[in-house]
């Protein structure tokens, strides 16, 4: 039967509230957007900011040549999911957390301590390689394209490739990869020439969506790039937008530019999702069957624990330790270590508002971006609005505009309109800039879940004498109950950890942690800087393991 | 809830409903009504349109053309563009999926449309316990309905359906998740259940045994349309067509062609050459024409090629036997065609034996065609 699909052509009309519903979430989505788009169509600037300028050229290569990572990444992350999905591993449980976890950490209190490990002058690694009799000068340097690439390759792109993979290797038939072997082929084998192809669909949006997300990074190249005069387009923005005074012309032309190339790059990553959207997000219980391993397992199970331990335990060990130094990275000094950067930070008020800060925009973000991302996804799947096609790319669309555009297009709002004045220095605007950054994470992941509710589940309710408002409350919402919590979770872990969106947003009174983080970081107060990311990074693995524990699904199905 | 004027008015009835998907076209210009405490069936094929049609009747869907009244009130009106919405026609439906809510208690599905009604908590409770009593659920009340089985969901679909006491209540393929004894056991339950309640009843099911067993009359659905409304004797018996006699019931047919009339009868010859006189049908026949010949397995008797007999009769050759328990398979030749007539188990048949059957004149039904 096709009881949904059928359900929702009878209401198939309606034109204005379908246009109401369309406009209010394009001027909440898009406004942003349009702000910035029509704030850069401004000739001059273009000129000056695009043509003339050497220092964008090189910020665009610079962006291009750091985002060309994602293949490698895809890649590496395809492997190392294979090998957790489909193998017998020892410890495979420990390690799936693990990769998890470091999915989940934010990037910048691990990029100070790979800065501890690999400065180019004080790096630890350096000194210790430079004590070697052949080795002349310093081999590693962080601040530097190689050394970004490194922190984002082990920080985040490999585990969100693997977690962003892992999924659609369970979806896969176990018995196509048990025939190959039954054929003869040896593990290598049946990798390269049966997994490989099966998943080169996968692999590649993979990639896209790495090549997206590397664009729009900023705060380790704004941290790590900036000191040496290294910049991509995200910081080049940072810093048109902090200039005295702000050249916001400027940086919207620029932004305009970049955002056409995304968007073009989206559209095409969502064509690829096309038709797999459930094969990817949904499982329909096939077993996640293993293929059975001899002693090369051990093998395998000790490179995945050494890749996490360098990976992951090795730089959060020097943020730990980089919390406790005199003087961040000098490690020859008379007295190293010291408590007093701990009681400084945690005796200072601003450490204390911007704690509350960041809980009241992460449980802020998190209660209202759910229902708003729920209630836009049961009107895409399940209503019948003449425009819910629209509805679903506006609401798609903060997918490819970086963090740091949305924050100058929310700025340039607010600044400009005396209407929204007020919202100027409250923390409602951060609330709204980490919900709309969210939003299309929350939907799609929604939508799925609601698509899977039968019709008839919500036919029963109708004709017990149910309005349409019960039926969504009564019926739908307890339904996809656990994605609802999945993605109250990952949004309020965005929100703790956002740098981006709302760098350019906060006023002092209303700085989060992650903003006072990243300003002790590029202000050179290091170590403040380290204990402050600390704490975040305990706080957002905190709300990670207990979401775990009850059941985070972004790979599971959403109902039974 | 019936006042005496009312009594004789039908509690619904579609006025040339049409539903149009596109360029398909689901239901037909359908037109019938239900008469208070009446049972009636839509029996057809999946794709026959009698879900849309009950799905429309519930307010699930919007009829493209015609229209639907409820207790005498226009309930769905393309022209005048009338619709009430499922949750004010106060109809109970059972699903065929029972769509028993997962997140609710079995109490609380079957206290539902109670709880939507703003009934005092306290009353819920009783007609909730007064409900899951009457549909034999009282063990289960507070067991989460993902516990339960399909013919316990079943059951608890149904007791959401009438807690209410809904004057009309609409069964989609009510039984046909279950296995063949459970079925049987609450098709007897639901007859029992309709007469106490004294609820007038619209089954939706492609199952004609059910179809005949609950219903006072039968709609036999087919490409969207009835092609016949009459009380299940009647469908059985005097089929209005070959399609219908053929859904109804187990059916021999046999191919012939009409070689002379005269009259009161037709002769007919089969391929084999074999040919049978057989009285008139109502509808027009003409020589040359190919037609149908068709007999109810029930109808035929078997035997020995040389008893005499005073009925008609067919020469047969036994082709084949297949033992399945109560009953055997016999695939026989008969006048050219092949067909399977279920026997007794205890006949003493053999492959390749000739046997003789014999049935009533007046049991032969002819219909002009070919073709299966």
């Amino acid at each position: 039967m096709t009881a949904g699909v059928a359900h929702d052509a009878d209401h198939r009309r309606g034109v204005l509230p379908s246009l109401l519903v369309l406009g209010l979430v394009s001027v909440v989505a898009l406004i942003p957007v349009i702000v910035v788009v029509v704030g850069g169509l401004d000739v001059s600037a273009w000129r000056s900011v695009l043509i003339d300028s050497t220092e964008t050229h090189r910020a665009l290569i610079n962006s291009v040549l750091l985002a060309l990572r994602a293949p490698f990444a895809a890649f590496i992350g395809l492997v190392i999911a294979w090998l957790l999905v489909r193998w017998p591993i020892p410890g495979r449980g420990v390690l799936e957390v693990s990769f998890w976890i470091a999915f989940m950490m934010p990037l910048l209190p691990l990029t100070l301590g790979w800065s501890l490990l690999l400065d180019e002058y004080d790096g630890l690694v350096n000194q210790a390689l430079m004590m070697l009799p052949f080795v002349e000068g310093p081999v590693f340097d962080i601040n530097s394209l190689r050394g970004i690439t490194w922190v984002h390759m082990t920080a985040s792109t490999v585990p969100v490739m693997i977690i962003m993979l892992a999924p659609a290797i369970r979806q896969m038939d176990r018995a196509q990869e048990e025939a190959a072997r039954m054929s003869g082929a040896s593990p290598a084998q049946v990798f390269r020439q049966v997994t490989l192809p099966l998943l080169v669909a996968a692999l590649a949006t993979g990639t896209m969506l790495g090549f997206i997300r590397g664009l729009e990074a900023f705060e380790v190249e704004q941290v790590l790039g900036a000191p040496v005069g290294l910049h991509v387009y995200t910081t080049r923005v940072f810093d048109l937008v902090n200039w005295e005074p702000p050249r916001f012309t400027e940086a919207m032309a620029l932004s305009t530019a970049v955002l056409i190339a995304l968007v073009g790059l989206a559209a095409a990553h969502r064509r690829g999702l096309r038709g797999r959207d459930h094969a990817t997000i949904s499982g329909r219980g096939m077993s996640t069957g293993e293929l059975t391993l001899g002693r090369g397992r051990y093998l395998i199970s000790a490179v995945l624990f050494a890749i996490i331990a360098v990976t992951v335990m090795l730089p959060a060990a020097f943020l730990v330790l980089g919390s406790f130094m005199t003087l961040f990275g000098f490690f020859g000094i008379d007295d190293p270590f010291t408590f007093e950067h701990w009681r400084m930070v945690l005796g200072d008020s601003n450490f204390l508002i911007a704690l509350r800060n960041s809980l009241v925009i992460g449980l802020g973000a998190g209660f209202f971006g759910t229902l708003v991302c729920a209630t836009l996804a049961y009107v895409i799947v399940r209503s019948a609005l003449r425009y819910r096609a629209a509805l679903d790319f506006v609401a798609w669309l903060p997918w490819c505009v970086p963090g740091i555009l949305l924050g100058v297009g929310l700025l340039s709002l607010v600044l400009s309109s005396p209407l929204l004045g007020f919202f100027y220095g409250s923390l409602g605007l951060l609330v709204f800039a980490v919900v709309i950054s969210q939003l299309p994470l929350g939907v799609n992941l929604l939508k799925s879940s609601v698509s899977q509710v039968s019709g008839e589940l919500e036919a029963a309710a109708s004709v017990c004498g149910a309005g349409k408002v019960r039926v969504f409350f009564e019926i739908v919402l307890p339904l996809i109950r656990p994605m609802l919590v999945s993605v109250f979770v990952l949004i309020v872990i965005a929100g703790l950890r956002d740098i981006s969106t709302t760098v350019l947003l906060a006023q002092p009174t209303t700085l989060p942690l992650s903003v006072l983080l990243f300003e002790y970081a590029i202000s050179g107060a290091k170590e403040s800087a380290a204990v402050v990311g600390l704490i975040v990074t305990l706080i957002i693995l905190a709300v990670a393991l207990l979401a775990r524990r009850a059941g985070l699904m972004i790979d599971k199905p959403a109902t039974s | 809830m019936s006042t005496p004027s009312q009594s004789d008015m039908p509690i619904l009835s579609l006025r040339g409903v049409s539903k149009f998907y596109g360029r398909t076209t689901a239901v037909d210009n359908v037109s019938f009504e239900v008469r208070r405490g009446e049972v009636v069936t839509l029996l057809g094929h999946s794709g026959s349109g009698k879900s849309t049609t009950l799905r429309m009747i519930a307010g699930l869907e919007r009829p493209t053309e015609g229209s639907i009244e409820l207790r005498g009130t226009t309930v769905a009106c393309a022209d005048k563009g009338v619709f009430v919405p499922a949750e004010r026609r106060g109809i109970g439906l059972v699903f065929q999926s029972y769509a028993v809510w997962p997140h609710m208690s079995v109490g609380e599905n079957i206290g539902y449309p109670l709880r939507v009604r703003k009934v005092p908590r306290a009353e819920v409770r009783q007609r909730v316990a007064k409900t899951c009593d009457l549909v034999g659920m009282s063990d289960f009340i507070d067991r989460p309905a993902t516990q339960l089985s399909g013919g316990q969901q079943q059951r608890v679909a149904l007791g959401r359906a009438i807690i209410h006491e809904p004057d009309l209540l609409l069964l989609d393929e009510p039984f046909s998740n279950l296995d063949t004894q459970l079925r049987e056991e609450l098709r007897h339950y639901m007859k029992r259940l309709q007469r106490r309640l004294e609820m007038s009843v619209l089954y939706v099911t492609h199952d004609q045994v059910e179809a005949m067993d609950l219903s006072d009359r039968v709609a036999v659905m087919y490409n969207g349309a009835i092609e016949q409304l009459d009380e299940p004797r009647n469908v059985y018996e005097h089929s209005a067509n070959f399609f219908i006699q053929r859904f109804v019931g187990k059916l021999l047919t046999l191919h012939g062609r009409v070689v002379a009339l005269d009259g009161s009868e037709a002769e007919v010859r089969f391929a084999d050459g074999s040919s049978l006189s057989l009285p008139l049908p109502a509808r027009p026949l003409e020589e040359g024409m190919s037609v149908r010949v068709c007999l109810r397995p029930e109808d035929v008797r078997v035997q020995a090629p040389d008893a005499v007999v005073t009925d008609r009769s067919l020469q047969a050759e036994v082709l084949e036997l297949d033992y399945l328990g109560s009953y055997q398979d016999c695939r026989l030749a008969v006048g050219g065609t092949e067909v399977v007539l279920a026997v007794d188990k205890a006949a003493s048949l053999e492959t390749g034996e000739r046997i003789s059957l014999a049935f009533a004149p007046d049991r032969v039904h002819l219909w002009p065609g070919d073709g299966k």
